[in-house]
């Protein structure tokens, strides 16, 4: 029992003697009330007797506890009963049962008394322990109060005058905390930083305030803090709008005079931004550097004439077993000595920040090797001064390939050139490689006998080894009869001499050649007549001995056939001689036609007008008409002979292509027409900008002709609608006038280009019937070809071309 | 009469007469003298005393030729006259019934001063000896006599 414990705790203090003695002196109390009151007897009456009993019981249940007092009340009623109710000397039993009643209620009273002094007795110990610890406790509290007063007090007034130095440093983030960590100090920078007042923050602790994120358990900065005296390091506050902030934290610890720990001082320098942009920084620089990494161009850094930095492809592009190995190095090391002064003025000018233009040059590689790259170079400026970023592209395989192409180029010209060459050999000397292949494969085949052409084998003194059977029978020999013979006996025996002399020099300059090139060589047979060969020459060797096959070939034919040919020729020629002078002949005829036909005629005509004028009255009117018939079959006369004429000279006259616009000449012709018989109406349409290959002169006659058919035969048409113009068919360009007069029967078409050939009656429409094939013979001459479409009454149209040179 | 003479060399009688005819009823009443042939023509105009022109002095004022000649052909009295200083400004009208191309050309370019060809139509054939008649004997100013054209 806690209380109990407590309460022996509390005896102990007070009264420090052991249990047992409790009973001593409860049996000595019982002792001596017993005796006193038997003292007392005579004078007092015995009633009152066990209430002193009780009260003793009381007292004992009060100051000892249950079980001295159990022990009071019991020896309390031994003591009264033996002493003042029974016979003294024998334990004071009861004698009625009224007594044992009252005895066992007294008893139990006694008891029940003792216990309750017992209870009151404990009750009162706890309230004085309770009592006590109060005291204590207001007694420790009023210290410490008086203490922490004091303390505020110092702290306040030391507040006070940093607050001063603070404020100065109203830029800065600066509160400090009391060691519970409540502010007690917030500048306006703080203010600024963390949007709450001054008045807000202070009194609040910071961890309300910020809900700091430290970058290690807050425990250890504050014991390191308690430690060093102070702290540094990079916090993460939230602001009164819930935004974080990174900050650099400078923590102080302030101690007072005594040096006991008394506030943190704390500045906070917001490094956000900062923070965000080195990030920033470092994911570019990063970047940056990756690309480098990856670039496939080399770049190198050159600081002070030398290389501070190269990339991978820099390290593959000089060999280098790593970056070490380039870099320390001059640029003079790496560069071809031949460029070192461009390189050296390159350098110049980076220094001087300009850049330096796309260049080739050589560079010698770790290995030795020398490559060509395309060096570009920009200078870049940093803490360290300037320094010049290289970039090198490695362009000797294009180059190789360049000169390799040129090169290549080169050859096939060659090559081609070369070909040609041989083509041309080939070509000249294909027969007798041909025979050379015939030559060989007998050798081995025994197919010389299959060979078309003779093939004869001499030997170095001229002797026949081996002819085959076309070679035999053309010379007109047995089958072995040749073998052994010389060479010279199937040669004409007024060729003999020379040949001998030609055989020596073959042998001089034995190859495959045509034998007498140019000239003409023959054959003799057995019988002794000639022919015509064509003979090649190869050499062989047997056994170091020269020997020459010759093909030979029988061209009695080919020159049976070109003599045909030459005859032919000469006939030919014969021909057009005597058609040259036929033609002469027909101008001459042409020529006295249009002087002596036309003289008879004229006298006709003019005397019939003689006749007309002169004598008229001898003439009846039937006589005059007669003489009127005569002159006007004279004019028509000579009207065919001028027509008749035309046509020769049409088919004799030479003609001169050259542009002619067919549009202005079609539309002077119609305009000639018109002036001819002004009062007749006619819608003309002429197709612009026909432009044609002809004879001017000819193509005049050939569409004074159309068009004056075209104008003769609408006549009777009011308006008369004639058109000049020009179609595609069948790829060809064709030319069209078209006119809406009498038109023809179409089963006469054929006729239509036929000389003298008329469709319509004289009386009808006057004309000789040469026009149209006058015209006929223009378009032929041109080479190109005229018809005509129509039907009765339905106008015409002629379409003609004008043959191929017109494009 | 000292009326300017034309000489027509002409072989055809039909076309003589026809061109007496036209110079008629063209009211060209000049004197006409008639050679039938090439030399006849030579003969009179150089000065050799003939049937035709028995004065050897005798000059026309114009020469009417005809290409088409018996013995001499007319280029070749063309080009005669042209080569004789007695006749070498001598107009010569060139009149013919051909109208080829070369005829043309080489009349020309043997000297003649006009050529003109026989129309069938004697209308216009009396038109045109009309026009040859009033051009070459009224209007145009003969060369002076004796004096050389080239």
């Amino acid at each position: 029992m806690p209380d109990n414990l407590n309460y022996r705790q509390q005896r102990a203090v007070w009264a420090r003697w052991p249990n047992w003695m409790d009973y001593l002196v409860v049996i000595l109390l019982e002792a001596g009330l017993t005796a006193g009151l038997l003292a007392l007897m005579p004078v007092v009456e015995i009633g009152w007797f066990p209430i002193a009993y009780v009260l003793l019981s009381m007292v004992v249940a009060y100051f000892f506890g249950t079980g001295p007092a159990i022990v009071a009340v019991i020896l309390g009623w031994l003591a009264f009963t033996h002493f003042f109710v029974g016979p003294v000397g024998l334990w004071p039993i009861a004698r009625t049962r009224s007594d044992w009643a009252r005895h066992i209620a007294f008893l139990l009273g006694v008891i029940t008394i003792s216990i309750a002094a017992v209870q009151a007795r404990k009750s009162q110990h706890r309230v004085q322990q309770l009592a006590d610890e109060a005291g204590q406790l207001n007694a420790s509290l009023r210290d410490e109060m008086s203490e922490r007063e004091k303390a505020t007090r110092e702290l306040r007034e030391h507040a006070a005058t940093l607050q001063e130095q603070a404020h100065m440093l109203d830029l800065a983030h600066i509160l400090i905390r009391d060691m519970d960590n409540r502010v007690i100090f917030w500048n306006r920078g703080a203010e600024a930083l963390y949007g709450w007042s001054r008045d807000e923050a202070l009194g609040k602790t910071t961890d309300e305030l910020f809900h700091t994120v430290f970058p290690r358990p807050v425990e250890d900065i504050k014991a390191q803090v308690l430690r060093d005296g102070e702290w540094q390091g990079e916090l993460v506050h939230t602001r009164r709008d819930g935004s974080t902030i990174i900050l650099a934290s400078h923590w102080v610890l302030h101690r007072d005079q005594d040096g006991a720990p008394r506030a943190f001082i704390e500045v906070n320098n917001d490094i956000t931004d900062l923070k965000r942009a080195e990030q920033a920084l470092r994911v570019s620089e990063e970047r940056y550097r990756s690309l480098i990494d990856i670039s496939p161009v080399a770049i190198l850094l050159n600081r002070g004439n030398h290389f501070v930095f190269v990339n991978q492809a820099a390290v593959e592009l000089f060999r280098a077993s790593s970056p070490d190995e380039l870099i320390g190095k001059s640029p003079f090391d790496l560069f071809h000595p031949d460029y070192h002064e461009r390189v050296r003025a390159r350098i110049e000018q980076q220094l001087q920040g300009r850049r330096a233009p796309l260049m080739e040059e050589d560079i010698i590689c770790m290995d030795g090797t020398v490559r060509t790259v395309e060096v570009a170079a920009t200078p870049i400026t940093d803490e360290q001064g300037t320094a010049i970023q290289v970039i090198m592209h490695d362009v000797t395989d294009r180059k190789q390939a360049e000169q390799e192409t040129r090169r290549l180029n080169a050859e096939l010209e060659q090559r081609v050139a070369e070909r040609t060459a041989q083509l041309d050999t080939a070509l000249k000397q294909e027969q007798v490689a041909r025979a050379d292949a015939y030559a060989a494969e007998a050798k081995t085949k025994s197919w010389l006998e299959l060979a078309p052409d003779g093939i004869i084998i001499v030997n170095a003194d001229g002797v026949i080894a081996f002819a085959n059977g076309q070679a035999i029978s053309m010379f007109g020999y047995e089958t072995g009869e040749l073998l052994g013979k010389p060479i010279e006996s199937l040669i004409p025996e007024r060729y003999r001499g020379v040949h001998v002399g030609h055989r020596g020099d073959y042998a001089v300059d034995p190859r495959t050649r045509p034998m007498g090139a140019g000239l003409e060589l023959f054959g003799l047979r057995k019988d002794g007549s000639e022919f015509p060969v064509e003979i090649a020459l190869s050499p062989s060797w047997t056994d170091d001995e020269l020997n020459v096959t010759a093909i030979i070939r029988d061209i009695t034919q080919r020159r049976r056939a070109q003599n045909e040919i030459s005859m032919l020729n000469e006939s030919l020629q014969k021909r057009a001689l005597q058609l040259e002078v036929s033609n002469r002949e027909l101008e001459a005829f042409s020529y006295s036609v249009s002087h002596d036909l036309r003289a008879p005629l004229r006298a006709i005509d003019g005397f019939s007008n003689a006749l007309l004028k002169h004598y008229p009255d001898v003439l009846d009117d039937r006589g005059k008409d007669y003489l009127h018939r005569v002159r006007a079959a004279a004019q028509r006369m000579a009207q065919l002979i001028d027509d008749i004429l035309g046509l020769s000279r049409a088919s004799r006259v030479e003609m001169h292509r050259q542009e002619v616009d067919l549009s202005a000449l079609a539309t002077e012709v119609l305009d000639e027409l018109r002036k001819s018989q002004p009062h007749r109406k006619a819608e003309i349409f002429v197709a612009p900008d026909m432009t044609v290959s002809a004879d001017a002169h000819l193509l005049r006659i050939a569409m004074d002709n159309l068009l004056g058919n075209a104008w003769k035969f609408t006549g009777m048409r009011d308006p008369a609608c004639i058109e000049v113009g020009a179609i595609e068919r069948e790829g060809e360009r064709v030319y069209y006038v078209k006119d809406n007069g009498a038109g023809f029967d179409p089963e006469y078409a054929g006729k239509l280009f036929s000389p003298f050939q008329r469709l319509h009656a004289e009386s009808e429409f006057p004309g000789t019937g040469i026009g149209l094939a006058l015209v006929q013979r223009i378009i032929r001459r041109h080479g190109g070809r005229i018809w005509a479409e129509s039907g009765i009454d339905k106008g015409a149209t002629f379409y003609f071309t004008l043959g191929a040179a017109q494009e | 009469m000292n009326q300017p003479i034309i000489l027509l060399v002409e072989d055809n009688p039909d076309d003589v007469e026809l061109t007496r005819l036209a110079f008629e009823e063209g009211s060209v009443t000049n004197p006409v003298i008639v050679a039938r042939d090439g030399q006849e023509a030579l003969d009179c105009l150089f000065g050799t005393a003939t049937e035709v022109c028995p004065d050897p002095e005798f000059l026309p004022a114009v020469v009417l030729l005809d290409l088409k000649l018996p013995k001499v052909d007319g280029l070749e009295v063309l080009r005669r006259i042209r080569s004789n200083p007695r006749t070498s400004c001598l107009p010569v009208v060139v009149l013919t019934s051909s109208s080829e191309d070369e005829d043309i050309v080489s009349s020309y370019s043997l000297g003649a001063n006009a050529y003109v060809r026989k129309p069938v139509d004697y209308a216009e054939f009396v038109g045109a000896a009309k026009t040859l008649g009033l051009f070459w004997l009224i209007v145009n100013e003969p060369p002076p006599r004796r004096r050389s054209c080239a």
